[in-house]
């Protein structure tokens, strides 16, 4: 049954990619859609009808598929898991999925690339679905790698242009530095476990003892390296460079590669391995410190910018701190529940968006936008519901998510003494900043003049002209933008804090994920009855500041929607051009300057150039040039030949 | 000594007799009948490569022995890389066949030279006394030179064979002096003997000839297997031979080189020796001599292979970065990582560069970067595939690349070299930048100049199908492959320690 919600689009990838070319795109929608639609059928069937009934601390399903690799002691199956970890996560991701495959038939209308466009989408689902349900590292590392590939693909789908092309490239590259910790991860956990299933790897680091703060231990090394994979992949500081510029691909891609889903993994890896992290103090503080650090650095940077993805993408980068310092915390559940909540309500805002910039030919500058919630009624309305959703207004989606992260952060028994404080007020102040940013984007965006008429519309795509006039988009859009306000709205309810209910309502999410998860020496976290009449007081203080929040920026952008933010911020703190200095200009003028003049001397591509000259000269020079080209190798391979003997020499001694 | 002391064996060397009466029967046909049929010459070419390949499977399993007085050993090791080495040689000869005809080149020189260039590399495999090595390597290199000038009238074919030539000759130079100082130390030139005479302390003089007979020993096989600082001839040979050669020479005299190697150095400064021995205390110096060479390797050949515009010269910088993650399974002495690295690489290396000769075409006119612009939607039967081997190259996970990489790195880290493993992971990240420029160029860049789309000859369309599923089955199924490697391990534990 998990083969089949892998592997079915997986099939819909490989019939779109061999016969879509030639297909109507109709027929290419629903291939493409039926596969992934299958896979969600059947990931509720088997979550409700198989994981459910079973007792909650047995809730386990191996599938082995295959035996890939086995080689003395290292052994790795193409084989499944399902958990209630596993299990939450396929449910969303094959929901949104759908759906967003829904909405990429209506926006993706007319495209040259239709069916490369869907046969990417499937192979994504696959990997996706891969990286979750794996029963190892390995595999998982098979789907984290293929989701990458996917995502580079789907960047540069519009590769005519060339930013397009530019922005594909940086996130494959910056994905592989972050993979480049987790492919050492691996082999550490190999070299210590002698062994890569995930399940055998936390049974035995459950019996390993904690390692105190800023001791290195060989769990924290590997938790550090596997961060290090995770921060690439989730865009935390400083691998997040990528993201915002992931953007230049189509818009239902950055709904659900960007936003929803392959950003998620590298939560989801740190809750999978969460046995480790709990017995790694110092890995669990630095995880915290970067997830808490990220959220507001983004929020910051999400302040200044016009495009209106880019906002959303500095905003992702942002809530992907939160689930990052929930987890650093020991709140592993809360960062998951907010993963969860957080798909809902940014898919939404990314669909809301790619409706607009659909109804405005493919601009999407928010300065040439405005007033368009006359125009655009059910887009206007759902992307309300999200941004109330995401500023954590109650009782939407999250609300419910941010208030636990920000709780059980400042209750952390696992930071150090006053960074539990310190990160909450961090995470307050984030707050206020997205709810000042979100609002920012919908007035800018619905509210006021309409200042589309006067912008150069459709500049980026190039071949729409003629006057504007924006229309509501087509129902295959409208309707998953009211699937997902729904979800917005309710999906927050399946993790009430029993302190609101004075402990009737249990928190579902909680109970569910807590057998999956490891939790920090047992009943540190769990908060004293007591203290939760303080978390309901906390959740209403925080709400009090966004709304306060939320109504101030609302009026103040009303009054000038153009208003210029700081230049630090429009620049983003000019760490890409920081980047670029430190580290892609010395790399490249080493590789050219130094080695390729000094070592590779290249007399051949000279002769070639000079043919012509050279058999005038006849063969004198020729023969000069070749003899030449040969006598600084010979002195090169005799160089060398002195070092190796010199130190055997020496060595022998 | 009588004869029966010689050890002469014919079926320990039954894959080199079938291979060079081969080679010689293709002469003496031109001789008697000449025709410029190449589907003749290469018939009996393929036919006589299957041949020997069946020869070299039939002895699989068969005990462990040596023959012609210790020269020529025979075991699942040496069966394993000779099956590598003729399979190298068949895709060679699939990849030249437009070539010939292209270039109006007699096709049975050509095939012959490959065919004795094929019995070096299978001596190679099987050598175990260093005059063998030495023999092998001469044989190889003199059938190379040839091919890689074999586009008479082009300057840079001749240039490259010319530069092969002198460089060649200076490093088996190397090579000899090598061996001859070690048989000056230990009076012997078979490898079991040399381990013998190194397991007891040895006097003064020879141990100081020794370790001068090992560093030139280092010398010798670091160039044969372009190991930086020895590499400076891989480039210019890569870029200027015809690409079928080119494609041949990345892998199959590549593989035999590394198999002697293996063999040598697991020997001589491998083995379990006695605290007093002098082998124990030219282990340790010969352990991190060859470590450091892996870590120049790799990090040089990556980082120049960004710079380069021509697709040939950047593949070549990649195959010296390749050999420095496989000098990393000599340094571990995980003879089953190299064993399965250099099949990835095979498989992976002669699909990249059938493309590249298909593209390239008469007089390797297209081999810049710039000239596969566009290419990727205009032609999906060559940007796909050779997407695929990039991607194989880089160590992405599903394709043979990802297993054999991490097979490696996982023996190193295992070994105790963690060090190695953290440089060499770095480097694999920055390979990425130059594997995918080449994807980026295919199908995110405008063709520069309109380029008439070439066809697909039968013979270049069964290597890429061949190669493409054999990415895919090394990295999705390579239980079978692991299978056989296991069962080579417990046929030749002496190699193992």
């Amino acid at each position: 049954m998990l083969k089949l919600i892998v592997f079915s689009p997986l099939v819909g990838a490989a019939l779109i990619g061999l016969g879509g070319r030639r297909w109507s795109e109709r027929i290419i929608g629903t291939v493409g859609c039926a596969t992934v639609g299958l896979s969600t059928v059947l990931a509720f069937y088997v979550f409700f009808a198989r994981l459910l009934p079973l007792d909650p601390e047995h809730r386990l399903i191996f599938e082995p598929f295959y035996n890939w690799i086995a080689s003395g002691r290292l052994h790795a199956d193409f084989g499944f898991q399902l958990d209630p970890l596993s299990g939450v996560y396929i449910l969303f991701v094959t929901f949104v999925g759908f759906w967003i495959h829904v909405f990429g038939v209506g926006y993706m209308h007319g495209d040259s690339g239709y069916y490369r466009f869907f046969a990417y989408m499937n192979l994504f689902m696959f990997m996706m679905l891969l990286l979750v349900l794996a029963d190892n590292f390995l595999l998982m590392f098979v789907g984290w790698e293929g989701v990458g590939l996917c995502s580079y693909l789907l960047i540069g789908h519009y590769f005519t242009r060339q930013y397009a092309a530019d922005a594909a490239k940086k996130a494959f590259i910056v994905n592989r530095i972050g993979d480049f910790g987790f492919a050492l991860g691996i082999i550490f956990i190999f070299a210590t476990f002698h062994t890569i299933r995930f399940a055998e790897v936390m049974a035995r680091a459950a019996h390993m003892p904690t390692e105190a703060l800023w001791t290195m231990g060989t769990l924290t090394a590997i938790c550090l390296l596997l961060f290090v994979g995770a921060t690439g992949k989730s865009a935390q500081i400083p691998l997040y460079v990528w993201l915002p510029d992931a953007m230049a691909g189509p818009t239902p891609v950055s709904a659900l590669i960007h936003a929803a889903t392959m950003v998620t993994a590298g939560v989801y890896m740190v809750a999978r391995t969460s046995q480790m992290y709990t017995r790694s103090l110092t890995a669990l503080f630095i995880v915290a410190l970067v997830g808490g650090l990220t959220a507001f650095f983004a929020a910051t940077i999400a302040l200044g910018q016009d495009n209106i993805k880019k906002v959303l993408a500095y905003s992702t980068i942002s809530q992907l701190g939160y689930m990052f310092m929930a987890c650093g915390a020991g709140a592993f559940i809360a960062g998951i529940f907010h993963v969860v909540t957080h798909a809902f309500f940014k898919a939404l805002l990314f669909l809301g968006a790619g409706s607009v910039i659909i109804a405005l030919h493919h601009n999407e500058d928010m300065r040439q936008m405005g007033g368009l919630k006359k125009y655009m009624p059910i887009t206007y309305k759902t992307f309300i519901i999200a941004w109330l959703a995401i500023a954590g207004v109650f009782p939407l989606a999250g609300f419910f998510s941010k208030d636990e992260i920000l709780w059980r952060t400042a209750n952390s028994a696992v930071l150090p003494p006053g960074w539990g404080r310190a990160l909450w007020l961090l995470g307050v102040i984030t707050a206020i900043l997205t709810a000042i940013y979100m609002t920012r984007l919908v007035v800018m965006t619905f509210h006021g003049e309409e200042r589309f008429r006067h912008g150069e519309a459709g500049s980026a795509a190039g071949h729409h002209g003629g006057p504007l006039s924006p229309q509501e988009s087509p129902r295959t859009m409208t309707i998953p933008l009211i699937v997902l306000a729904v979800l917005s709205v309710v999906g927050g309810w399946l993790g009430i804090p029993e302190g609101f209910s004075a402990g009737t309502l249990p928190n579902w999410i909680e109970h569910f994920l807590h057998p999956a998860i490891a939790t920090v020496s047992e009943g540190q976290t769990t908060m004293e009855p007591a203290s939760q009449g303080s978390e309901i007081g906390l959740a209403l203080g925080t709400l009090l500041l966004v709304v306060a929040a939320l109504v101030w920026a609302y009026r103040f952008y009303q009054r000038q929607p153009l208003w210029q933010p700081p230049s630090v911020l429009v620049h983003k703190y000019w760490v890409d051009e920081a980047y670029d200095r430190l580290f892609v200009r010395p790399i490249r003028a080493i590789s050219t300057v130094l080695l390729w003049q000094v070592f590779d001397v290249r007399i051949i591509d000279g002769a070639v150039n000079g043919t012509a000259a050279l058999v005038r000269a006849g063969g004198r020079a020729l023969r000069h040039i070749q003899t030449g080209a040969v006598r600084s190798y010979v002195v090169m391979i005799f160089l060398g030949a002195l070092i190796v003997i010199t130190y055997f020499m020496l060595a022998g001694r | 000594m009588g004869i029966e002391g010689l050890g002469i064996n014919y079926s320990a060397i039954l894959p080199e007799i079938i291979l060079a009466l081969t080679g010689v029967a293709l002469m003496l046909m031109e001789a008697f009948w000449p025709s410029r049929s190449k589907r003749r010459a290469g018939l009996v070419t393929l036919a006589g490569l299957g041949i020997a390949l069946m020869a070299t499977l039939q002895l699989w399993g068969a005990p462990r022995q040596t023959a012609y007085a210790g020269m020529v050993i025979i075991d699942d090791f040496r069966l394993l890389f000779t099956a590598i080495v003729i399979i190298a040689s068949v895709l060679a000869v699939f990849l030249s066949w437009n070539f010939l005809e292209e270039e109006r080149i007699q096709p049975t020189a050509y095939f012959a030279l490959l065919l004795f260039c094929a019995v070096g590399m299978a001596l190679l495999t099987s050598s175990h006394d260093l005059i063998m090595v030495f023999l092998g390597i001469e044989t190889v290199t003199i059938s190379t030179y040839v091919l890689a000038g074999y586009r008479r009238n082009d300057l840079r074919s001749t240039e490259a064979a010319l530069k092969y030539f002198i460089l060649g000759a200076f490093s088996s130079a190397f090579l000899l002096y090598g061996i001859a100082l070690v048989y000056g130390a230990t009076h012997t030139t078979n490898l079991s003997a040399i381990q013998a005479a190194l397991n007891q302390p040895l006097g003064e003089a020879e141990r100081a000839l020794m370790m001068v007979g090992a560093a030139m020993l280092l010398i010798g096989f670091g160039f044969k297997v372009t190991a930086v600082p020895f590499h400076v001839w891989t480039p210019d040979v890569y870029e200027g031979a015809p690409t079928p050669v080119t494609a041949f020479l990345s892998v199959g005299p590549k593989a035999a080189g590394f198999a002697a190697f293996l063999r040598v150095s697991s020997l001589i400064f491998g083995a379990d020796f006695d605290l007093a021995s002098a082998g124990r205390a030219l282990q340790s110096d010969w352990i991190s001599a060859l470590a450091v060479m892996a870590i120049l390797t790799m990090t040089f050949g990556n980082l120049i292979a960004i710079a380069q515009t021509n697709i040939k010269r950047m593949l070549a910088y990649s195959s010296i970065a390749h050999a420095g993650y496989v000098l990393m399974g000599i340094v571990a002495r995980d003879w089953q990582a190299v064993a399965f690295y250099m099949i990835a690489y095979t498989v992976m290396n002669i699909g990249a560069f059938a493309v590249v000769a298909l593209i390239a075409r008469r007089g390797d006119e297209h081999v810049l970067i710039e000239d596969y612009s566009g290419l990727g939607f205009r032609q999906p039967t060559l940007s796909f595939p050779l997407t695929v081997f990039l991607i194989s190259l880089t160590g992405i996970p599903g394709t043979a690349g990802f297993v054999g990489k991490f097979w490696l790195f996982k023996s190193a880290w295992e070994a105790g070299f963690s060090m190695l493993v953290i440089i060499a992971v770095i480097n694999t990240v920055i390979s990425a930048y130059y594997y995918l420029y080449v994807v980026i160029v295919m199908f995110f860049r405008e063709a520069k100049r309109e380029i008439e789309p070439v066809p697909l000859p039968g013979a270049f369309g069964f290597t890429l199908a061949v190669t493409v599923l054999g990415t895919f089955y090394l990295g999705l199924l390579p239980t079978r492959v692991f299978y056989y490697l296991n069962q080579a391990q417990t046929a030749i534990a002496h190699l193992i320690h």
